[in-house]
């Protein structure tokens, strides 16, 4: 079976970064850095299917 | 404010040893949680993505601390980033959402997620001053025949694992992938997963890339909205 130790970064930043779930309300602090990071990534992962 | 809770995941609440993050518990469930400098989280923005970027440092510790979570109990994966104000606010987001919260926690029990890639064949570039025009449209044709039957292939392999899985989610396809699919598979399932995976790779003739397994990041997708 194969072994987690050679996810890529690229499969661990779709997972943690844009996957699992969203906490939105008064109780959570906005990090507008975060956001950016989301839009980055995602034309990130748009253009990368041939680069690597 | 420059101090938060930065919330890594949901689960049962439990004993754990976390070496560092904590559980905020609240009727049997628990909040996984560290506190957090906010200017950490700021200027994360990259070109390229390295796995010395702080970027990937915070994720890979992120996913470290889910994982760990993971291996004793079902853990509901926040995305990251989540940062919450107070241990109050906290112990409001697992009262108001307890059920639902309870629910997905079922869901995902005993079940693990895998990542399965299929790429495009990499092609031989044609010499095309060697060529006829009739042997260029004979390529030409037999490209397309081969890309058709590879797509195919991989809607097979696609259909069968899905038949094995207890969810499964496509992402949209980008350059030259066939498919790129997660996978969320029972314990109990596992074993006839991969055998299935290795039978229709070889048979199909596949490249495929596997990656897992996963906390279920995949199959967490929901939104606690105002707690």
């Amino acid at each position: 079976m194969p072994e987690h130790g050679t996810a890529s970064l690229v499969d661990l930043l779709d997972r943690v970064v844009h996957r699992g779930a969203v906490v939105r309300g008064d109780v959570v602090i906005a990090l507008a850095g975060v956001e950016l990071i989301r839009l980055d990534l995602r034309l990130l992962l748009i253009g990368i299917g041939g680069g690597r | 404010m420059s101090r938060g809770l930065y919330a890594y995941a949901i689960t049962r609440d439990q004993p754990v040893d976390l070496a560092g993050p904590w559980l905020i518990g609240h009727r049997g469930l628990a909040l996984v949680v560290a506190e957090v400098e906010l200017a950490r989280f700021a200027g994360l923005e990259f070109e390229e993505p390295s796995e010395d970027s702080p970027l990937a440092v915070l994720a890979r510790y992120h996913d470290a601390v889910v994982r760990s979570v993971f291996r004793h109990a079902p853990v509901l994966p926040l995305r990251f980033g989540t940062v919450l104000d107070s241990v109050d606010a906290a112990v409001r987001l697992l009262s108001a959402r307890h059920e639902e919260v309870s629910a997905w926690l079922s869901r995902v029990e005993g079940r693990q997620e895998w990542g399965v890639k299929v790429r495009a064949a990499q092609r031989e570039p044609a010499h095309l001053d060697d060529v006829s025009g009739t042997a260029y449209l004979t390529l030409r044709r037999q490209r397309l025949v081969d890309a058709d039957l590879a797509r195919r292939a991989a809607a097979t392999l696609h259909q069968a694992l899905r038949d094995r899985a207890d969810e499964s989610v496509c992402r949209d396809l980008t350059r030259d992938l066939l498919l790129e699919g997660a996978y969320l598979v029972d314990a109990g399932h596992e074993e006839e997963f991969h055998a299935e995976l290795g039978r229709l790779t070889a048979e199909l003739g596949l490249s495929v890339e596997i990656t897992g397994p996963w906390p279920p990041y995949s199959f967490t997708k929901v939104e606690f909205a105002d707690a």
